[in-house]
């Protein structure tokens, strides 16, 4: 026994002598999580509070606790089973989309030869995640408008009926995805392309000496190449499994696409929430939160085990 | 010492028979005050003079809100130094430590308030937004007394304005019994729905203007296709419609509604002394048909859905619509961009159409603009009420030292610089009689009469008429003699045409929690009819499910408080 | 170095170019219908004639923001704090990531770390419960408060050590076994070899940190301190029709020039068009790890 904890604590301390520098470079980071992370979370208490404001954080402690009614208060609405669906529906769109189209335009740039020409595509890509959804949106209300739209004039000279992109509830959806894709589509190619850099080049020699096409190369190559950030992007959107996008939606959507379009931060929203009712807001976020955190554990432990890769 | 002996006098004036407001000076200039058991600006009969000034400087912190219309060029040393803040300094001994100077939008001012709010932490007074009052109003963090201390120190003028329509402002700014704030008010009826027509297109198509409902829709029908812009396109529509078309402003369907006797969004009698909800009213039924056939003939843009007002207004400024509902103000923006592109745009106001056979009441609410609070910790409360005095005083009633205020605006007039005060309210009349006296002066020809704020407006007028219709054109379309919007304002109060809105009060405890969600309802179900999805025959189930969501016991709330107004 | 090339390769070559132009032509539509309504008069932006070229060519609004002051002073605050919070943020994650890049069996601690990370990452106590700690660590309005709460992001820290753990474990193992520590063995070996990804968190951080406005508004309360995004969230954002009156009506004709915000929007993203191209030559591939690695 004795023998035990002796050796034990040697272990310990070979293992401090060894690891201490690493908990040194961890600290600076720790520190600063815990003021600004772990502090503020003492105000998660007021999801199960009726709040009122009182001196700082003191308000925190002094407010009524209701339990469970705010949580009761949000999931009772009438139209939030919807609203859950419509978030579900538009973020799972959007996470796929929003890894498949910037990772199809990094492989395609990667077959670009001219410099110059990839250079630019790369820039230009990016340009439009630096407006904000307010800018945009007014952008898109207009081409893409039944009256007088670009967008609409060609698919009328095209002899089809024009399409109310924003205004019908069968388009609004894919409305959404596409143009959320148009203006965040160069930050995941970002990652993609500097993945794409840490490929052995030595290996596509070898290919093409064995004769491979540059089809084969792509799919036999450069993904498995790239495929640890392509798992890893994908569980971190799990993250935002809830977040379908509050600015983008709330600049483009209306009563009239509410059905399909309205999400869990717009629908909060409109309850006058986001402004003061802070205690349901933080119930809200709350239960955003769990979910996120329940589906990003789950999926880090499902790459470890099935794909034997360890995100973190 | 000074500090303890104010305090002393405090708690003096507290065990006295004063409401419950600490209160540091004593004005005891001349020696005409008695010693203790008196406020400042009291005097020993228990008089209060509401012009006292205090005998050692009172700082009082708050918040400075940048108006947009002021934000291109404001300018911060200007403001504090101006004639109106060192006179007030001057003549109240007050002055205010401004802890933060911010844009009046809903991002950064409000923003910045509902955090204050939230973290408990507010200055000695600040303006705030009806649900930021509501939120204060469970806290412990504002003075209850206010309401008494405002009625004892406003001055009659003060007093007038803020009541000049009725006690529904001071009602509104009631929590349990007690006036926790003091409310700004502005002018109800200048919010009047009216209705804004090209004159130059009604005479191009030699048509009348449009009294009746039927009237309108046919005057639109030849405006969408007689080419009333004569530029051989068919590209014209009959009105102006956006998404909001509930909220009064430019391009919205209140007085559309009103024209059918509807009146959504507000509270009215339903002729046996109860109240009920103007959205849920038999005739809307008839105004949402109406608006549905516009949309469906293509009279208003198929994707108003998505258009907010401002991107709605360019069918205005382009010379595609003619017609638009709005406010009194939609000359000066954003209809005047019209002319800027077409010199001959000639839009008039007129009173809104009607369908049902008399003259149509068009709708309005008590206009509050802002909540006065005062941190329960200020030592000197009434300070606020003084300020407010101030501003009654030298913007209405300073006779020539008027003129020692005006500033120059962007558009280099010289104006009075009432956005460079945050604690100012307004008088009902105020623009009414402006307008009054310069149709007076127009058709005397004689300026002699007027005032400086209303030689303002003579001037920009005087502009027009000599051929500068561009930079002009709102003064003369607001105030002006020929057609101007207060002459609908005019031709509305003089024969009594508008309907009040009965709610004044704070929210109903149901209301705080399901008003919004009902509101969001109307919204969704009048969008869709008017876009051909859902039908008025269904109008009674949409009644039936707002009831559910829970207008049925906010109206039974609101009829207890009316009964026993 | 000719490569013989097939038909279909060729006809995909063209596809491909074609197919790249056409995301180039969506991508910068936006752009350039926000420059083009920039250099038009006001009242055909209010009427919404402009879509990719100028109408009424003027230069006014650029004119008019070239005297003001404050968009260059929030143009300087945002340089400022991309440059501080970039420099910070870096490193912390550089550190970070290092350390818990180690294998479990060189840092035995590190699965309670991950859990201290991962929880920030989804959990947050929210607006107000964070205003009340900047205010009470005592940096309420200065530019520490847009740089420091955020410093740390979980996701870059994720990120990176992906990176980091993609290197051979031989380059970082022999080292050890000579003794080196792990400050001089990330300084020395791991840093250089990862520009690539330095390059890319560099630039979400960056991107980040010019891109935020909300903090801005919160967290300062003088507005000469506000970084350009928070600044022109303001006049792009400053009507509210709802509460308009004659008083404050009668100067908007001023006040919502489009052409104005327009050039505002543009002129704020000039300075990622130059600096992208920059950082961008890290992720052109070409420049492996292979190569670096001899």
């Amino acid at each position: 026994m004795r023998e035990v904890s002796m050796k034990k604590k040697k272990n310990i301390r070979t293992i401090m002598k060894r690891e201490w520098p690493l908990h040194v470079m961890l600290l600076p980071a720790v520190i600063l999580l815990a003021v600004f992370a772990y502090l503020p979370m003492v105000g998660i208490v007021i999801s199960f509070q009726d709040f009122v404001p009182s001196g700082g954080m003191k308000g925190f402690f002094t407010s009524e606790w209701v339990g469970l009614e705010n949580f009761r208060y949000i999931f009772g609405m009438k139209d939030f089973r919807q609203v859950l669906v419509n978030t579900l529906v538009i973020a799972v769109l959007k996470i796929v989309a929003g890894i498949a189209v910037p990772l199809v335009l990094a492989l395609l740039l990667n077959e670009v030869k001219n410099r110059a020409f990839k250079k630019s595509v790369q820039t230009i890509v990016y340009i439009p995640y630096f407006l904000s959804w307010v800018v945009l949106g007014g952008i898109l209300v207009d081409i893409l408008s039944p009256s007088n739209g670009i967008v609409n004039s060609l698919i009328t000279a095209l002899g089809h009926d024009p399409v109310y992109f924003l205004g019908d509830p069968n388009t609004i959806r894919g409305t959404l995805v596409v143009s959320e894709v148009w203006k965040g589509c160069g930050y995941n190619m970002v990652i993609f392309l500097a993945a794409l850099t840490a490929i052995d080049q030595s290996q596509y020699e070898a290919a093409k000496v064995d004769g491979a096409g540059y089809f084969k190369q792509m799919l036999y190559i450069t993904l498995p190449g790239i495929l640890p950030q392509i798992i890893l992007v994908t569980v971190l959107g799990l993250g935002n499994i809830l977040n379908a996008g509050f600015d983008q939606v709330f600049n483009l959507y209306s009563p009239i696409v509410y059905e399909k379009a309205d999400i869990i931060d717009t629908f909060v929203y409109r309850l006058g929430m986001l402004n003061l009712q802070y205690s349901v807001s933080t119930a809200v976020g709350l239960f955003k939160s769990v979910i996120s955190f329940v589906l990003i554990t789950i999926s880090f432990t499902l790459a470890k085990k099935f794909a034997n890769y360890q995100i973190f | 010492m000074k500090k303890k002996l104010v305090l002393l006098l405090a708690a003096a004036m507290l065990a006295g028979s004063l409401a419950g407001c600490g209160d540091g000076a004593d004005s005891s200039e001349g020696g005409a005050e008695a010693s203790g058991g008196s406020g400042a600006g009291v005097s020993e009969d228990g008089e209060v003079d509401p012009r006292f000034k205090y005998d050692e400087p009172v700082t009082l912190t708050s918040y400075f809100e940048i108006s947009p219309a002021i934000a291109g060029d404001w300018n911060q040393e200007t403001t504090l130094n101006s004639v109106y803040y060192t006179r007030m300094t001057e003549e109240t001994n007050i002055s205010i430590d401004w802890e933060w100077f911010a844009a009046q939008t809903p991002d950064d001012s409000e923003q910045k308030k509902s955090v204050a709010i939230a973290s408990g932490e507010i200055p000695d007074f600040m303006i705030v937004n009806s649900s930021q009052l509501s939120l204060l109003a469970k806290s412990d963090l504002i003075n209850r007394d206010i309401g008494k201390i405002f009625e004892k120190y406003a001055s009659e003028e003060l007093m007038s304005w803020t009541t000049g329509e009725g006690q529904a402002a001071l009602e509104s700014a009631s929590y349990g019994g007690e006036v926790i704030a003091i409310p700004l008010v502005d002018s109800s009826i200048d919010m009047l729905p009216m209705m804004w027509i090209r004159r130059d297109w009604i005479e191009k198509l030699n048509l009348e203007m449009p009294k009746t409902m039927e009237d309108l829709y046919n005057v639109m029908i030849a405006f969408r296709d007689q080419d009333p812009d004569g530029n051989g396109q068919d590209d014209t529509i009959g009105m102006v419609f956006h998404n909001l078309f509930l909220s009064a402003g430019l391009g919205d369907a209140v007085g559309l509604f009103n024209g059918f006797g509807a009146y959504p969004t507000i509270w009215v009698k339903d002729g046996e002394d109860k109240l009920k909800y103007g959205s849920i009213m038999e005739e809307n039924r008839e105004a949402l048909d109406y608006i549905a056939k516009m949309y469906q003939e293509g009279l208003i843009d198929q994707d108003f859905s998505s258009n907010d007002e401002v991107k709605a207004s360019e069918a205005a400024a382009s010379g595609r619509a003619g017609i638009q509902y709005g406010l009194m103000w939609n000359a000066n923006w954003p209809l005047n961009a019209t002319v800027q592109n077409d010199p001959e745009a000639d839009w008039v106001a007129i009173p809104i159409p009607s369908a049902t056979g008399s003259e149509a009441m068009p709708q309005t609410s008590p206009r509050i603009t802002g909540y006065v609070v005062v941190n329960k910790n200020c030592e000197h409360p009434e300070a606020v009420v003084r300020l407010l005095n101030f501003f009654v005083d030298k913007y209405a009633y300073s006779g020539d030292e008027y003129n020692d205020y005006l500033v120059e605006d962007s558009n280099g007039v010289m104006t009075f610089p009432l956005h460079w005060v945050m604690l100012k309210t307004w008088f009902p009349l105020k623009n009414l009689t402006i307008h009054q006296h310069i149709v007076e002066a127009l058709e005397k020809d004689d300026a002699s009469a007027l005032n400086a704020e209303e030689m303002v407006s003579y001037n920009d007028i005087q502009k027009y008429l000599s051929g500068d219709i561009v930079t002009s054109y709102g003064g003369m379309k607001t105030f002006g003699n020929d057609m101007a919007a207060f002459d609908t304002i005019q031709h509305y109060y003089d024969n009594n045409l508008f309907l009040m809105n009965e709610f004044t009060t704070g929210p109903t405890p149901t209301m705080g929690q399901k008003m919004s969600t009902i509101t969001d309802k109307v919204m969704e179900y009048y969008t869709k009819v008017i876009m051909g999805i859902e039908s008025t025959d269904n109008f009674d189930a949409f009644v039936e499910e707002v009831n559910a969501l829970g207008l049925d016991k906010i109206t039974e709330e609101l009829n207890e408080w009316y009964a026993n107004k | 170095m000719k490569i013989k090339t097939s038909p279909a390769r060729k006809v995909f070559v063209v596809i491909n170019y074609l197919v790249l132009t056409l995301v180039m032509c969506l991508s910068l539509f936006p752009l350039i219908h926000i420059f083009a309504l920039s250099l038009s008069s006001n009242s055909a932006a209010q009427a919404g004639w402009v879509t990719v070229l100028p109408v009424n060519f003027t230069l006014d609004s650029y004119q008019y923001i070239l005297q003001k002051p404050e968009f260059f002073k929030s143009f300087g605050v945002s340089v400022l704090r991309v440059v501080l919070g970039t420099v910070i943020s870096i490193s912390l994650t550089i550190l970070s990531a290092y350390a818990m890049s180690q294998p479990d069996e060189r840092f035995h601690a590190r699965k309670y770390y991950v859990w201290v990370f991962l929880v920030t990452m989804v959990f947050s106590g929210g607006l107000i419960p964070l205003f009340i700690v900047i205010k009470s660590v005592g940096i309420y309005n200065s530019i520490w408060a847009l740089v420091l709460p955020g410093a740390v992001q979980t996701f870059n820290v994720i990120l990176m050590l992906n990176f980091f753990r993609s290197l051979p474990y031989a380059l970082t193992e022999s080292a050890l076994i000579d003794g080196a520590n792990h400050f001089q063995i990330m300084a020395k070996i791991v840093v250089p070899v990862s520009k690539p990804s330095l390059a890319t968190v560099g630039l979400f951080t960056m991107v980040n940190h010019w891109n935020s406005w909300f903090d801005g508004m919160i967290y300062l309360s003088d507005t000469a301190k506000y970084p350009m995004q928070t600044y022109l969230q303001n006049v792009i954002k400053s009507v509210d029709v709802a509460s308009l009156d004659l008083t404050s009506v009668g100067a908007m004709t001023n006040v919502s020039q489009k052409t104005v915000t327009a050039a505002q929007i543009f002129v704020a993203i000039i300075p990622i068009l130059l600096v992208y191209p920059f950082l961008q030559k890290y992720f052109i591939s070409g420049m492996t790890l292979g190569s670096v690695k001899e």
